[in-house]
């Protein structure tokens, strides 16, 4: 598999703590890739190592084989890496139709564009009745589904997922899976996907890598992780004994 | 995205109604607002005149300083510093000649030797504030929230000092005298109307757009690709220009000018305008300036004493300054966001009268169209623009010059 999207041998330090050590992730092309491991595992500081909103102290990344290490995010988001955010973040007094369009218009693109794509994102997500809303109005699930279009109207080549199933219930969560397998499906780009539920990432990904204090502690498919001891005992525990 | 079984949505589409009327209502009822209330002051004394065309004046301002501090978030105590050079810039090309070269021996000849026009005055205020526009993006666009409002009354001071010495030009604090008091209510309104339009037009442009979402997030905004400072940098020359045409009329209004004239007060005024009428929309920049203009005026003659209709009112020094401090104070407890509290006045009056307050819906997935969505609060435009509406300039008008109206300044 072609690599879409490397680093290697990053590391961030902030002040003596080491919040990631040495880590080569790579994602393929297509690919599906979950992102686990217990709370202040580096997780999210990859994730904003990958999209450009935190500079590795040491290490490189690299997009399609190009070094993009001293991108700014504006810079990645123009390239085609999109992201969402754990608290979503979407822009409290616009419109939900005005959040998807922002994904177009932010990057460059013409009005004609946002109107076409966030349209047919809102369609996608069964948001057509809300794309009068302001965002600061929308309830909690449905806000997370609002982030997940924004990000998807930039037509990324890597879509970024931080807990796109946080703080929902299971039928949520597993409605939140199935949109990621259908977004993957509909326009082919690479996903890395963070996720707390083990469930939902061993059956959506097609590999799992996993951190632990900053380390990669194991990359493998997700039966390979599912029994890998070390993973079991470091973070899986008793949850994936049962 | 392209699967079969996602119809392009019309709903939202057709929200946004005839497009093109929709989406510059704002700028034409704000427009129309400054007419009704203009012909108003036309039929009153020659003292309601003048201070109508001070609200005028003071509208061009606050309207140029909404485009940057609106759009973009950024509090700034520094736009005075545009509305300054562009009052010097038009004080010393539009004073004449003979006056000039009697006052301020030391000018330079092609200087001394030019008088120009109120319009092309004018237009050489808004270029010079560009100018400094520059080096202040240079300096502060890096800074945000309380930083950038330091930073920015930081470069307010500073260039007070240099007016204040500077005595070749600008004959520091004895001030300017001598530049032609002749501003009336009918040649102020287009430019008020044309600041308007520049502030319409910004905030339909993708620049505008990008700068909101940074407004509203900056972390979300980076992550779609706004490069956040050449947006600001872009809104902040175009709020320079249109604040520095402010300057030029602000001169011609007062027909003298000292450092202190273009300083601390009008900042404060400018703000509590702004704060009073809502920072996060155009409409509030009007609306906060006939607000704050008129309440002003109505205190001041409280202030003098005399008779108010029937009322016999003894002098009540300092009520104007106390009652406009109350309400920014209120203002800024009971409705945070301003009278319009960032929505535009819009074709449904409901739409922004009532608030666009949802009960939150907790039930599964799809919410129920809703078809009587008031224009978008923002609305946007259609097709791709400039990302410099700088173009459309507000349209030179002739000086209506017979009027001198050179009473003492009634400034609140």
């Amino acid at each position: 598999m072609r690599q879409l999207l490397r680093t290697s041998h990053v590391s961030v330090r902030f002040a003596g703590l080491c919040a990631l050590d040495d880590v080569g992730l790579e994602l393929g092309h297509g690919e599906i890739l979950g992102l686990i491991g217990p709370n202040g595992a580096g997780k999210t500081t990859l994730l904003n190592v990958l999209s450009g909103f935190q500079r590795p102290t040491t290490g490189e990344v690299e997009l399609d084989g190009r070094r993009i290490t001293g991108w700014d995010a504006p810079r990645r988001a123009r390239a085609g890496i999109s992201r969402t955010f754990q608290d979503v973040r979407l822009f409290p007094h616009m419109t939900v139709l005005e959040n998807c369009e922002a994904a177009v218009v932010g990057g460059g693109g013409t009005w004609a564009t946002a109107r076409d794509r966030a349209n047919r994102a809102l369609g996608w997500f069964d948001l057509d009745g809300s794309a009068g809303v302001l965002a600061r109005d929308l309830p909690y699930g449905v806000e997370r589904r609002v982030g997940m279009a924004r990000a998807l109207c930039a037509r990324p080549r890597v879509l970024l997922l931080d807990e796109p199933a946080a703080g929902l219930n299971d039928d949520e969560s597993s409605a939140m899976a199935r949109t990621v397998r259908r977004i993957h499906e509909e326009i082919g780009c690479g996903i890395i996907v963070i996720e707390h539920d083990v469930r939902v990432i061993l059956g959506l990904c097609d590999r799992v890598h996993v951190l632990d204090h900053g380390v990669t502690l194991r990359v493998g498919s997700p039966d390979e992780i599912r029994t890998d001891p070390e993973v079991v005992s470091a973070y899986l525990g008793a949850e994936a004994m049962e | 995205m392209t699967s079969p079984r996602t119809p392009v949505l019309e709903r939202g589409v057709l929200a946004r109604g005839a497009p093109a009327l929709a989406r510059t209502a704002p700028a034409v009822i704000c427009a129309l607002l400054v007419l009704a209330v203009s012909g108003l002051a036309l039929i009153g004394s020659e003292t309601t005149q003048r201070t109508a065309t001070q609200m005028l004046v003071m509208g061009v301002i606050t309207v140029g300083t909404y485009i940057f501090v609106g759009n973009s978030g950024v509090l700034s105590f520094g736009h005075v510093v545009f509305v300054a050079v562009g009052a010097y810039a038009t004080a010393l090309t539009t004073i004449p000649r003979d006056l000039k070269q009697a006052l301020l021996p030391a000018l330079p000849g092609w200087l001394a030797e030019l008088e120009l026009g109120l319009p092309a005055a004018l237009l050489i205020s808004g270029l010079l504030s560009v100018l400094v526009a520059g080096a202040f993006a240079l300096l502060t666009l890096r800074l945000d929230g309380m930083a950038a409002g330091i930073a920015s009354l930081a470069l307010l001071i500073s260039v007070n000092v240099v007016i204040s010495n500077w005595d070749a030009v600008t004959r520091g604090s004895q001030g300017i005298v001598g530049i032609p008091a002749d501003l009336t209510v009918g040649a102020t309104v287009p430019w008020l109307i044309g600041a308007i339009a520049v502030a319409m037009a910004y905030q339909l442009s993708r620049s505008g757009f990008r700068l909101r979402t940074s407004r509203e997030d900056p972390v979300a905004a980076a992550a779609l690709g706004v490069r956040i400072r050449r947006d600001r940098s872009i809104a902040l020359v175009i709020s320079a220009f249109v604040c520095g045409v402010g300057g030029g009329l602000y001169a011609r209004f007062l027909g003298a000018l000292t450092p202190g004239d273009v300083y601390l007060q009008l900042t404060l005024l400018t703000l509590l305008m702004l704060i009073v009428g809502g920072i996060r929309s155009l409409s509030g920049a009007v609306v906060g300036t006939l607000f704050i203009s008129v309440l002003a005026e109505l205190l001041r003659r409280i202030e003098a004493g005399g008779e108010l209709g029937p009322i016999e009112l003894h002098p009540h020094p300092g009520v104007q300054q106390l009652i406009l401090a109350l309400t920014l104070l209120l203002t800024l407890l009971l409705r945070p966001g301003g009278i319009t509290s960032g929505r535009e006045l819009g074709l449904s009056p409901p739409g922004w009268i009532g608030g666009r307050r949802r009960a939150p819906r907790t039930g599964p997935a799809v919410d129920e169209p809703e078809a009587d969505e008031p224009e978008a609060d923002e609305p946007e435009a259609d097709e791709p623009e400039a990302d410099e509406p700088e173009a459309d300039e507000p349209e030179a008008d002739e000086p209506e010059a017979d009027e001198p109206a050179a009473h003492s300044n009634s400034a609140p």
